[in-house]
């Protein structure tokens, strides 16, 4: 609808003009977050305090004093840009289901045979989104994940969350609060139906990398998931961008609990020559198991091992493989032009 | 919900439609919005360009002293804004497919519906920002639709597909993936008009085209040119480790003649990435794509060891 709707901001008194985002409505002037929707009244949307942005910085020249990777660079070290804002979170629990068919090796009276097996699941997840449609944002997806790990799931969201993160309702935000907090609130950008979609995506592959297992044969997996209970945050991210050496990078802070996030840094020089390295010893694994298949005495020692050729073969095989991936993904490492740091 | 009069000034609660202002009899039409905008934010776009070409380490240092910008062009591009609900089932294998895994794309997904813009499908729109559309508040070149929605679905679909046959890649550790739809919901959410500038410049010999984005300076997409020394530097660490192929071969030679083939091979295709990077003419890069590719750090040697035991133990 063409919402023709009169709403003034409660600190400035400045009209508001309403936008498809729909839950809070950011004031324009002033960048007060009002309420502007029913999920205020169900109590549903939280804040948590942040660390000023003196504490954010002290943070960032703690690290690039420690960071071995700035050996000899941290006089060209210039921060050009401090970023901070108040980004909508969402946080549902989960009830997932589904199971797993894989076929898998085992060994029985000393023979190997094939057995398939279904693995049947069923778990509670504590999931995290951001509320906003822009689909990629290397930060908010990392702080998306830490926040979302290392807790006993609970009935009440709430609860879970409380041990790590301090909640405070969002209605009970007075002004005088949002003054001291002194950093922008981003508005949300997916309703609630459409958050409970991409959180299901997103118990779906947290479900693959729980259950998916790392050895044998994958035949079939099946997923269900229901959201039971489900809050809106707006977290505080701070973003500190730097200059060195021609080239703008970043360090991204969890302003609550006062934690690095992730640092965009250049793949400076060493690491592209160690990774050169590990890439020569892997082509020398290939080198030198692959020689094997031209040598003649080597094709009659497996042939006189008989039992045993088949564990040879394997071996060789296995040797051959790692030494190429080895080689092929230090190679890709060595070309990457910058670096994320976790 | 309650609406402002136009006429008078008065408020009053109104539901869609046509609706009468009970004080002065004013007719207003409330109608369905279906198209957004966003208002431009980055008036210089070539410092945007800029800083994003000096990130790229195979870049000239000092750019922007010698790049000299030939046009420079703000155009509102379409978009469709979808909210895709896909479900899919993954098979894999070269020879014959195998496997039934279910995969999902549950999400916002956009495809441009002009046709020169292909590099920006599944841009990913800020929308915080957004306004209704208004013609007159359009800075730049608005471009029309060229392509329709079916034909946007179609490209979404394809895109869909393309992400959840990585994602089978990633979370099965499959190779040759297949997928097949089960469940396309394609909702067309709106058409957003989005500020992108388009620049192209020279530097040597050569012209470059770059895109920026005018709400936020990311850059969806840019060409520039390679240092000299910056294409040597990969040069060599590509011909060190084709050299190191070559050395290991002829040393491994005298145990099997089938040593410098595995050797040589294997070197060559680690330093790709490297020689793609040395010797192509212009370099290419995408500020949200370059992010995805190295956002998770791999550990070559666990990684290998890992796939190495997976066929021994299948052996």
């Amino acid at each position: 609808m063409v919402i023709i709707q009169v709403l003034k901001c409660k600190n400035c008194g400045a009209p508001l003009e309403p936008t498809p985002e729909d839950i809070i409505l950011v004031c324009p002037y002033c960048g007060f977050p009002n309420a502007y929707d029913e999920l205020f009244e169900k109590g549903n949307v939280y804040f948590v305090d942040s660390v000023p942005k003196k504490e954010i910085l002290r943070l960032f020249w703690e690290r690039m004093r420690k960071d071995k990777d700035f050996v000899g660079l941290r006089g060209k070290i210039q921060v050009v840009k401090m970023e901070g804002a108040y980004i909508p979170l969402w946080f549902a629990k989960v009830r997932a289901w589904g199971y797993v068919k894989y076929e898998i090796y085992e060994k029985k009276d000393g023979k190997k045979r094939t057995v398939i097996k279904l693995n049947e699941f069923e778990d509670n997840y504590l999931v995290c989104i951001s509320g906003r449609k822009s689909v990629y944002d290397i930060a908010v997806e990392e702080l998306t994940k830490k926040l979302q790990k290392g807790y006993i799931i609970l009935q009440d969201i709430r609860e879970t969350l409380n041990p790590k993160v301090k909640l405070q309702p969002l209605k009970n935000l007075s002004v005088e609060v949002w003054e001291n907090l002194k950093l922008e609130f981003l508005n949300v950008e997916l309703s609630r139906e459409e958050a409970e979609r991409v959180v299901l995506d997103k118990s779906s592959d947290m479900a693959k990398s729980f259950h998916v297992p790392e050895e044998g044969k994958l035949l079939a997996f099946n997923f269900g998931g229901e959201v039971e209970d489900m809050i809106l945050i707006f977290y505080p991210l701070w973003k500190v961008y730097y200059d060195i050496e021609g080239g703008t990078y970043f360090v991204a802070y969890d302003g609550h609990r006062k934690r690095e996030i992730l640092a965009l840094e250049p793949n400076r020089i060493w690491r592209k020559i160690s990774s050169l390295i590990a890439a020569v010893c892997g082509v020398a694994i290939v080198g030198l198991f692959s020689a094997f298949f031209g040598n003649p005495y080597f094709w009659r020692f497996v042939a006189e091992a008989k039992k045993g050729a088949a564990l040879i073969l394997a071996f060789v095989i296995s040797a051959l493989y790692f030494g190429f991936e080895l080689a092929r993904l230090s190679g890709r490492k060595m070309s990457w032009d910058v670096r994320v740091e976790k | 919900m309650k609406i402002t009069c136009p006429h008078c000034g008065a408020s009053f609660e109104a539901e869609g439609g046509i609706v009468t202002c009970p004080y002065c009899g004013f007719k207003t039409k409330l109608e369905e919005a279906e198209e957004f905008m966003f208002p431009l934010k980055v008036q210089n776009p070539w410092h945007s360009l800029i800083s994003f070409v000096r990130i790229q380490s195979i870049s000239p240092n000092r750019v922007e002293e010698k790049a000299q910008i030939l046009t420079q062009q703000l155009y509102y591009v379409p978009f469709y804004l979808f909210f895709a609900e896909i479900e899919g089932s993954a098979r894999h294998g070269y020879l014959g497919k195998s496997g039934a895994c279910k995969v999902e794309f549950f999400n916002y997904i956009t495809v441009p519906a002009v046709k020169r813009f292909e590099e920006l499908v599944n841009y990913p729109l800020p929308t915080k920002g957004r306004e209704y559309f208004d013609r007159g508040r359009i800075k730049g070149q608005l471009l029309e639709k060229e392509i329709s929605e079916d034909e946007a679905k179609k490209i979404a679909l394809e895109e869909i597909r393309k992400l959840l046959k990585k994602e089978a890649e990633k979370y099965f550790r499959w190779s040759g993936v297949d997928v097949g739809l089960l469940t396309k919901e394609l909702e067309l959410k709106t058409l957003v008009y989005y500020p992108i500038w388009e620049i192209t410049y020279k530097y040597g010999f050569f012209t470059y085209k770059a895109y920026v984005d005018g709400v936020d300076g990311r850059i969806p997409y840019a060409e520039f040119p390679i240092s000299e020394f910056k294409r040597i530097l990969n040069l060599a660490l590509a011909s060190v480790l084709v050299a190191f192929g070559i050395v290991i071969g002829k040393a491994f030679m005298g145990i099997g003649i089938t040593a410098p083939l595995g050797s040589m091979g294997t070197s060559l295709f680690a330093a790709y990435p490297s020689l793609r990077k040395a010797l192509r003419i212009k370099g290419r890069a995408s500020e949200h794509k370059l992010l995805e590719e190295v956002k998770d750090e791999i550990m070559p040697e666990a990684e290998a060891f890992k796939l190495a035991k997976n066929v021994l133990r299948s052996v």
